[in-house]
């Protein structure tokens, strides 16, 4: 079993804390309203049971994005809705630059360079924070039930991962989504070794 | 007022119809040109192109690399990156190419600010 410190955890949390902090900035930005956070999960799952963990509410239907990254970080990150509020959010994205008949259309299109831009922010600011360098692909949209998606997202059932998860809101408009990054353990210890640089630095 | 001619590069067409409305409704009589990829963007070499906007992740040839090829193509036009991947590596490259960085999402403004680098008196 794969096993940190309560300060590696710490600086873990903080991490994703300061990361999704840049990822609402942006998402604020795109909107235009205060976008609320949860308190940061961490936790070390096979992806399973980490799957379960991909759903809203139940079995709801979710839409959303994914992409893969590496370099100081192995894994997938995901961004995820209430499939019947991804219109809602491409509506307010794309305000009138799009006829309201072309928006189902762009549906795609619109969410997954909306999960670009925000999936982007928290990797961009792991890879700042561990002054390293991350390399993300490029986005996929995604729909279904959590074990739909994570079926989708890997055939790897019993492989330990290192699960964060995020909640964020947007009050106006009752969306309440998530963010998660799901990273290979084999590529964590690389990755525990650059915190403990860094803790060590401090 | 001087007509310009702007590349927009970006394998999304969502972004690439954000940045458009907003030069179109700066400047209805520039010219733009759109490209999903660095690839399809080099068949518009030989025209004359004044400001270019760049995407950096996208399918085949990233838009660094692009960029590299075009500042050594078109030595005078401006050149200026708009991407999600705001890492400090990314932005330093920039920085060391000489062309200008703006962080996603796009806004009225940025796309402002990124058409007064050729048009200075007029936004």
């Amino acid at each position: 079993m794969f096993e940190i410190t309560d300060i590696q955890r710490d600086y873990i949390t903080e991490i994703l804390n300061i990361s999704m902090g840049s990822a609402a900035a942006v998402l604020s930005e795109m909107v235009g309203e205060e976008v609320g956070l949860s308190v940061p999960e961490v936790a070390f799952l096979p992806r399973r049971v980490a799957a379960d963990k991909f759903d809203l509410n139940n079995s709801a239907k979710m839409s959303g994005v994914t992409q893969s990254v590496s370099g100081a970080i192995n894994g997938d990150a995901l961004l995820m809705f209430p499939e019947e509020k991804t219109l809602t959010i491409v509506r307010i994205l794309l305000g009138d630059t799009v006829p309201v008949e072309s928006l189902t259309e762009m549906e795609q299109e619109a969410m997954c360079e909306i999960g670009n831009i925000i999936l982007n922010a928290i990797v961009s600011s792991v890879a700042n924070l561990l002054q390293k360098e991350i390399v993300s692909s490029l986005p996929r949209f995604i729909s279904g039930t959590g074990s739909e998606i994570y079926a989708i997202n890997t055939g790897c059932e019993d492989d330990l991962v290192m699960f964060l998860k995020v909640g964020f809101g947007l009050e106006s408009q009752s969306i309440n989504g998530h963010v998660t990054l799901m990273l290979n353990v084999p590529s964590l210890h690389e990755f525990i070794a650059h915190l403990d640089e860094q803790i060590n630095a401090l | 007022m001087d007509e310009k001619t702007v590349l927009i590069v970006d394998d999304s067409r969502v972004s690439r119809m954000l940045i458009k409305s907003v030069v179109v409704d700066r400047h209805p009589g520039w010219r733009i040109l759109e490209s999903g990829s660095g690839d399809e963007a080099l068949t518009h070499t030989g025209e004359q192109i004044d400001l270019m906007i760049i995407d950096f992740n996208m399918p085949g040839m990233n838009g660094m690399t692009l960029a590299e090829k075009m500042k050594a193509l078109y030595p005078t036009a401006h050149i200026s990156m708009l991407t999600a991947n705001v890492q400090d590596s990314i932005q330093k490259r920039a920085d060391s190419l000489g062309i200008g960085f703006e962080k996603k999402p796009i806004t009225e403004e940025k796309i402002a600010n990124i058409m007064a680098q050729v048009q200075p008196s007029h936004v």
